[in-house]
């Protein structure tokens, strides 16, 4: 299938706002964000900006790209938004560092919005149709990836966001399964092989507590050790990470002490990639949730609330479905 | 051919402070069953 395309792509668009006028092709866009240095940086590229105390002054049904540097999301920040349509960006979640967030917004605006809903739609068909293991192999990595045959995935599949739409970036970004419970760690997905990460990154969801919060502490140190002695190794069976290591140095201990040893490291998280054209402005050093969906496969750990999420991302890799014969590889169109 | 259930992570408030979005699996006590990978949710 032919993925549409614009005749200016966000990579070189003038239109300081890039791929973020396919999400909001109609009216003015405004960048909302709870950091006034953040918010400088915004202004300073031409974009209407305003602070998080200045939403009442937005007309109904704005658009709305919202920038949380300082803040997880809560209930009172949802409240503010339910009159706009709002593409959410949880910087906090995973570093609030200054140059990760520019670093960020700036993938934001270069992401191809309406490719990622292409990929979206690419798996979606793909997954629910092809009878045989999905494969990735190449550059390493080789690993299957068998599917239940009553499961659910989170991604965004249209380009659009309507007014009272809350629609975060990575469900764009990835197309994201999970297990189902922790009574039922492989009915969505069995994995088993062998994957070579360039990326890593650490998240806390909004939900965390204590020991989960300090476990995210600890996570954000070990995360800064192994991706300096990257690329990372990862080996599984029967969905359970039996080893990592980088650099000759075996994490696998540390790992599952950080992301809730509860769960003897099964793989919470297969995440498929759906912003491959950003992969040529990745930081791998970056713990940015845009770099996630910048390779075509990530597998993660822990659920960010009783521990810390780590997402190891595969920076090249090819894909084909068992028994279909036919390679698709990453950075290509979906067919 | 597989049953597959796309979820868009999107929720609100509605007037009576009431979770609206995918509240069974948001709401579960089992964090793994509640984890929403996003970032976008945060509890009621």
């Amino acid at each position: 299938m032919p993925v549409p395309r614009e005749m200016n792509p966000p990579g070189n668009s003038p239109d300081p706002w890039g791929g973020l006028r396919q999400i909001f092709p109609e009216g003015e866009i405004f960048v909302v964000t709870d950091d006034a240095e953040l918010g400088a940086h915004t202004a300073g590229l031409g974009l209407a900006t305003a602070l998080l105390g200045e939403v009442a002054e937005l007309p109904d049904g704005a658009s709305v790209v919202l920038l949380l540097r300082n803040s997880l999301v809560s209930r009172d920040i949802r409240r503010m938004f339910r009159r706009f349509g709002v593409l959410l960006v949880p910087i906090a979640s995973f570093d609030p560092a200054l140059d990760v967030a520019r670093y960020t917004f700036d993938l934001v605006r270069h992401t191809d919005y309406e490719r990622a809903c292409e990929w979206n739609r690419y798996w979606a068909r793909n997954i629910a149709g092809q009878p045989g293991p999905l494969v990735f192999t190449g550059h390493g990595t080789g690993l299957e990836c068998a599917f239940g045959d009553d499961i659910s995935a989170d991604a965004w599949m249209n380009t659009r966001i309507d007014v009272g739409k809350w629609i975060s970036v990575a469900s764009y970004c990835e197309f994201s399964l999970t297990a189902p419970s922790t009574r039922d760690w492989r009915g969505t997905f069995d994995l088993n092989g062998t994957v070579v990460a360039s990326g890593l990154l650490v998240a806390q969801d909004a939900r965390a507590r204590e020991p989960g919060a300090a476990r995210v502490r600890r996570a954000r140190r070990l995360r800064a050790e192994m991706v300096a002695r990257g690329p990372m190794t990862l080996r599984l069976r029967e969905g359970v990470l039996a080893s990592v290591e980088a650099g000759g140095v075996d994490f696998t201990d540390a790992l599952s002490e950080v992301t809730n040893p509860d769960y003897e490291l099964h793989t919470l998280e297969l995440g498929i990639g759906t912003n491959m054209s950003l992969l040529p402005r990745v930081d791998w050093t970056f713990n940015s949730q845009l770099n996630e969906g910048a390779g075509p496969v990530h597998l993660g750990f822990g659920e960010g609330i009783t521990g810390a999420h780590m997402d190891f991302i595969v920076a090249e890799c090819e894909h084909r479905f068992e028994g279909d014969g036919v390679v698709q590889q990453s950075h290509a169109q979906p067919v | 051919m597989r049953e597959l259930t796309i979820n868009d992570q999107s929720w609100s408030i509605d007037d009576e402070e009431n979770l609206v979005g995918d509240e069974e699996r948001l709401e579960s006590t089992d964090p793994v069953e509640a984890a929403s990978l996003s970032y976008g949710y945060a509890r009621i």
